[in-house]
């Protein structure tokens, strides 16, 4: 059997216990046959929810098989049974919104190669396991930043026009991703291409999915101010605006190192942050739209480091301002905030990156040149 | 900010939940990478969700590698998280010239950022401590314009209104807000600008039953109940009031501490809250209570920090230089508490009477006469400066000091005289006894040989002061009296 480099058989859970994690060598359905376990940590298999393959056509050509590991239901406390049914409603919301994204052809939005379901024979009368292939990601944008040896302001800007298209896909699909976050953009052809993957807390207009009811529905990490403090109304606008605060907490987050939410909070007294205000969020904004103006400003020196163009870095403030209004009715491009249609459009903002991205390759060809003839 | 306005007590916070594995996936692929963004994503996590513990060695590893100044400070948040329920910190010793520094800061701030209340306010604060009220007056309605249902904002608004002796303007605001009848904060400001305003708030009863419904923490119906108890004091009846200041001192702010010591000074059978130390920023009460139990350095400082507090208010500066003059004899001391204040009113003639007191104390007189012969004009300029008879006291009492100060004791002895009379004619026992225990001290300054009558006369005088002041007056003649007998 093939095992990531690291994990020797014994590391592996039973496989009567969790099927998912014995895939390895695998020969699936439509010629795909699975390779190495993509391990994060010895022994740690077992408690999560998917577990992640290298797998190969017959074709050559390469996937990401992401495994369901829903034995794990049986290790959470709560109705086995509920558990269950909410892990393959999850599963299979995804699968077929991936799949709608692919027929729609979503340029920017994780493709999904196959999916399938294998049988373990070994492992019982519960020995079957759904899989979803993707296409083969290098990472994610986080790791690709940690192997730049300086700070990349074209990267960044291009980063964040490929992250902004990828939601407008998805906009225009009638469908939130709501759990945008660095490891959720994924990056291609040597960090030049990035992706929106993860698509299991998304929503689509209209369908019950598995997070509609959640009062927060991605990571509570980087969860907007409206839906920390209880003001999240479900409706199909305020979803988009998270989708808009995201992507401007990850300009902030490209530039810092950290994402917006944290920094809000940490400049927000105790007594003003989420866990202790229990008033309305009308309330608590002025303290929040103080902390923001400040994190902005921090953000600001920051960009300003990295960028010695005026121009540049007051566009791109003036657009994570806008992106990030802690107040969601005020978020977003002003001239689309006036059309009541598209308050939330981001169109505006990918070519905002796209031009930005653009200015900061020429100005570092124009400085590498410079370089090379001084040299 | 400070605990003022903590909202009632925390509920409702169950969807705060982490997504399913949320921090297991970024503590592996902290694990696994062990790089800065990665130890950033997963200490980000921790902080938002509160719990610290999951990222000990993330936030460790940010704290020596992070390669923002941001960084390293959410690192130091997840090593030595602050405590949860108040963060309440000594105000800032802010120098004039800084504080022009702040207003240009802020400005540029609000050029950037128009939306942010909170620095509208803070503005609006610095203007006032520089006695420009009308760019105050102007950033406070920016602030209530963008938050107009703002507790914080609403109630640093009625203040300035207050400090600006505007009270109506204060009590109009408070109670056209919808708010304010149901938020036992809004009201008890409401009721106390209507007082000061003369006017009778109509959310008495309102008031009443948001005490008395069970409903708010007794930290957050303190001031409430503090400004119905001194209402229901004025009206004359005491076991309401008894009743309300005990509601109000279960969980008191410092407010309600100021107020109710007030009480213990001019209600005879009223004590003096205890463990008024605990109340954090309780500056005014706590500088009170010193002096009462004779430690008048305390009270010195704590009249500072009271000050830098309350930076618009003149009480504290008055209190500071009033102890630093009587109790300490420290007259720089005093005459530098006027000139912080003094910034934002240089004509108020009650600044201008202490700088003379002082100044003829420390045997500056002809920089006292000269401030002398302003004061008539500052006293005519300030409607609200008080009746005549009591500048005329304080007149006469000032050049009876001149006089004794350049060896003309039977000049300053008429002028003392002229000013007892006033006083005792009005029937302004305590004028008339500071007056007398000043002429005692010059007299026994002097070593005239009527000073023994003098200092007789004096200490009979003492019983007329209320428990909280009259130490310091007993100071000052036992300083006296010990500079005498050392001579």
């Amino acid at each position: 059997m093939v095992l990531a480099a690291g994990v020797a058989n014994d590391d592996l859970p039973p496989i009567d216990e969790v099927p998912a994690a014995h895939l390895a060598g695998r020969e699936l359905a439509n010629g795909w046959r699975v390779e190495e376990l993509v391990a994060r940590r010895k022994g740690a298999t077992g408690g999560h929810f998917s577990i992640c393959y290298h797998a190969v056509h017959t074709s050559g050509r390469r996937g990401f098989l992401k495994a369901l590991n829903f034995h794990v239901a049986a290790s959470i406390p709560g109705s086995f049974a509920d558990i269950l049914k909410a892990f393959f409603d999850s599963y299979v919301f995804e699968r077929d919104l991936l799949a709608e994204c692919g027929n729609r052809r979503l340029s920017r939005i994780i493709n999904l190669l196959d999916h399938g379901e294998v049988d373990i024979p070994e492992a019982g009368v519960l020995g079957r396991v759904p899989y979803l292939i993707f296409e083969p990601a290098e990472g994610d944008i986080r790791e690709f930043q940690a192997r730049l040896n300086d700070f990349d302001l074209a990267w960044v800007f291009r980063v964040l026009k490929h992250a902004t298209n990828g939601i407008e896909q998805l906009h225009a699909s009638h469908t939130t991703h709501q759990d945008l976050k660095m490891s959720n953009v994924l990056t291609m052809q040597n960090g030049r291409e990035m992706k929106l993957g993860d698509l299991g807390r998304a929503e689509r207009r209209g369908v019950t999915g598995p997070t509609s009811a959640l009062g927060i529905p991605g990571a509570l990490g980087y969860a907007p101010p409206e839906q920390l403090y209880g003001a999240f109304d479900y409706s199909w606008g305020l979803r988009r605006a998270a989708d808009i605060y995201h992507l401007g907490s990850l300009a902030v987050q490209l530039f810092t190192g950290h994402n917006l939410t944290s920094l809000l909070l940490m400049q927000l007294e105790p007594q003003f942050r989420p866990d202790a205000w229990s008033d309305d969020f009308k309330s608590v904004m002025p303290f929040i739209r103080e902390a923001h103006a400040t994190v902005l400003h921090v953000c600001g020196e920051e960009v300003k480091r990295h960028c010695d163009e005026p121009a540049m870095v007051n566009e791109l403030l003036r657009a994570v301002q806008e992106m990030t209004d802690p107040d969601p009715s005020l978020r977003g491009h002003p001239r689309d905030r006036a059309a009541s249609t598209s308050s939330y459009a981001v169109r505006r903002y990918v070519s905002l990156f796209n031009k930005l991205s653009a200015q900061a390759e020429s100005r570092a060809l124009r400085a590498g040149a410079q370089i090379a003839q001084t040299g | 900010m400070g605990v003022l306005d903590t909202p009632d007590a925390a509920g409702g916070h169950d969807h705060l939940q982490l997504a399913p594995g949320e921090i297991e996936e970024l503590r592996q692929d902290w694990e696994r990478h062990r790089t800065v963004f990665h130890a950033a994503d997963l200490v980000d996590a921790a902080f938002v969700a509160g719990k610290p513990e999951v990222a000990l060695d993330a936030a460790s590893f940010l704290s020596h590698n992070g390669v923002t100044e941001i960084s390293r400070q959410l690192a130091g948040q997840i090593l030595m998280p602050a405590d949860k329920s108040t963060t309440i910190v000594d105000p800032p010793d802010i120098q004039p010239s800084e504080r022009y520094q702040r207003i240009a800061h802020g400005k540029r701030h609000l050029r950037m950022y128009p939306r942010d209340p909170i620095r509208w306010v803070d503005l609006a604060r610095d203007y006032s401590i520089l006695g420009q009220n009308g760019p105050a007056g102007e950033a406070l309605r920016r602030a209530l314009a963008l938050a107009p249902d703002s507790r914080f904002v609403l109630r640093s608004a009625a203040r300035f209104f207050l400090h600006t002796d505007e009270a109506e303007q204060a009590h109009d605001l408070l109670r056209r807000v919808t708010r304010t009848n149901a938020d036992p904060w809004l009201l008890a400001a409401e009721i106390v600008a209507g007082q000061i305003a003369g006017r009778t708030s109509r959310h008495i009863k309102q008031g009443i039953s948001l005490i008395t419904s069970g409903r708010h923490h007794p930290r957050h119906i303190s001031e409430l109940a503090g400004a119905i108890g001194t209402l229901e004091h004025e009206h004359g009846d005491r076991r309401g009031m008894r009743r309300l200041f005990s509601i109000a001192l279960e969980d008191p702010t410092e407010n309600t501490l100021a107020q109710a010591n007030w009480m213990a000074r001019h209600v005879r059978s009223f004590e003096r809250p205890r463990d008024q130390h605990e109340v954090p920023r309780a500056y005014e009460a706590n500088a009170w209570e010193a002096v009462q139990e004779g430690r008048y350095s305390d009270a010195l400082d704590l009249s500072w920090k009271w000050l830098l507090d309350e930076p618009f208010s003149t009480r504290p500066a008055f209190f500071g230089s009033w102890v630093a003059a009587t109790a300490l004899e420290k007259l720089e001391t005093a005459i530098k508490f006027m000139q912080v204040i003094e910034v934002a009113h240089p004509t108020d003639p009650r600044v201008l009477t202490q700088l003379i007191f002082c100044n003829a104390a420390l045997g500056r007189l002809s920089l006292a006469e000269e401030l002398l012969a302003k004061l008539p004009l500052a006293i005519s300029s300030h409607p609200d400066a008080g009746p005549a008879y009591e500048w005329e006291i304080l007149t006469s009492a000032d050049l009876g000091l001149i006089a004794y100060r350049r060896g003309q004791p039977e000049t300053a002895r008429l002028h003392y005289r002229n000013a007892i009379a006033i006083a005792q004619s009005r029937d302004s026992k305590e004028a008339a006894a500071v007056a007398m225990i000043y002429q005692a001290r010059e007299e026994i300054r002097a070593g005239t040989a009527e000073s023994t009558q003098f200092l007789q006369a004096a200490a009979k005088v003492l019983d007329v002061f209320t428990p909280s002041i009259r130490p310091a007056y007993e100071a000052l003649l036992y300083s006296a009296v010990q500079v005498s007998l050392y001579r």
